[in-house]
């Protein structure tokens, strides 16, 4: 791919359809602004899957060499961000079903890049905040991949449903039913994990009283 | 609406997903019904906690050069396999492909209906004891009357001997001859 003169700038492009003619004609540039635009949000979708930022990562990478090798068929008919997001969702699919229970790393182990955005609080409220994400990532790790990128993509990524449908090669009605079971499964975990902290609370709370008695 | 449904509906309310006729139905229901109306509360809350993991932090650092990355492994690797191009199942020449096939099943099975339903139902038609005249003759549709008629164009020849052309529309069911049940005599 070469730099061609025309390539253009983000405020001259915002057209998904004009940056990929582009990238078609051999423009570098324009494939780094398709980059740019979406690596945030593939990044996320991956990531809320595979709860591991390491593998996240590899899948974002692999999914957009992947769009950049098939760019010369692509068809102008299709919404670009609907196919790459189904790419991205079914790389993040396999690699689940590849994955045996790796440790996770989250996005804070990453060499501690994010530190700064967490320094006005105070430890202990940014770490309840951490251990309740980690609660809720755990429900959603337990979810069926079929139904845990419905969740992601509408409640985590704000697609509709219509848009769901189109990325994960479904009918509208089917997306509807899943995220409903998807919910209401996620629903069930939580009340139980609830339990569960309600339940180890009130045990601290009396040992906290039997070692003030005595 | 009764709990059942309201139960049903929740999920999707819960985030805004419930049509409008459907909305309203339940939001009646809730008004009125305490134990919906916690269900109700305990989706929201779970939601509001799984919507935490919306709060991100800035990826700048983590996927900086990325495109250089992607870049090079486009080079080092050109066999690499390519995202494959979703088209909708049936365009261009396979949708009128399929609408021609399914329009010559519709008129061919109308045809064939329109057939078979002339041949069991006309009036008085002599029967000629043949293969072919069975084959036509149990072409009904009902696979138990077609049973049936077999049995009894087998009956009847066995006592009356080939070429006595019985009338069998006027046969009615208690007329049949007593033969025995079709799963005891298989292949004729």
């Amino acid at each position: 791919m070469n730099e061609s003169p025309s390539s253009a700038n983000e405020g001259e492009l915002r057209d998904d359809n004009e940056i990929i003619r582009l990238c078609q004609q051999g423009d570098q540039r324009a494939f780094t602004l398709l980059v740019d635009k979406y690596q945030d949000r593939v990044f996320w979708v991956a990531y809320n899957m595979l709860g591991n930022a390491e593998e996240a990562k590899d899948v974002v990478q692999d999914a957009f060499v992947r769009v950049f090798r098939a760019l010369d068929r692509f068809d102008f008919n299709m919404n670009f961000y609907t196919w790459f997001y189904r790419i991205v969702s079914n790389l993040a699919i396999d690699q689940l079903r590849k994955l045996k229970r790796k440790r996770p790393v989250s996005i804070e182990e990453l060499g501690d890049q994010t530190d700064h955005l967490h320094e006005s609080r105070k430890p202990s409220a940014k770490l309840e905040e951490d251990e309740l994400k980690e609660g809720v990532r755990a429900i959603l790790d337990e979810l069926p991949p079929h139904y845990k990128i419905v969740l992601v993509l509408r409640d985590l990524e704000g697609l509709s449903c219509k848009e769901i449908a189109a990325v994960t090669d479904t009918s509208h009605p089917t997306v509807r039913w899943r995220l409903h079971t998807a919910r209401k499964l996620f629903k069930e975990k939580w009340i139980r994990q609830e339990n569960r902290s309600e339940r180890a609370k009130a045990l601290l709370v009396g040992l906290e009283q039997n070692q003030r008695e005595l | 609406m009764k709990c059942t449904q309201a139960s049903k509906y929740l999920p999707l309310y819960a985030g805004g997903d419930l049509p409008d006729a459907s909305k309203r139905q339940l939001e009646e229901h809730l008004a009125a019904c305490a134990s919906c109306r916690r269900g109700h509360d305990e989706y929201v809350e779970a939601l509001s906690d799984l919507k935490r993991l919306r709060r991100r932090p800035d990826l700048g650092p983590i996927l900086e050069g990325l495109s250089d990355v992607v870049l090079s492994r486009y080079r080092q690797n050109p066999h690499a396999p390519a995202a494959k191009i979703y088209r909708p199942p049936f365009s261009g020449f396979v949708r009128v492909a399929a609408a021609a096939a399914l329009f010559l099943v519709l008129v061919g099975g109308a045809f064939f209906l329109g057939q078979s339903s002339t041949s069991s139902s006309g009036g008085g038609r002599p029967m000629d004891s043949t293969v072919t005249d069975v084959g036509r003759f149990v072409g009904s549709g009902n696979l138990y009357l077609d049973e049936r008629y077999r049995e009894m164009l087998e009956e009847w020849e066995r006592k009356n001997g080939r070429g006595e052309n019985p009338d069998y529309d006027r046969l009615r069911p208690q007329e049949l001859p007593s033969v025995q049940p079709a799963s005891h005599r298989r292949g004729f």
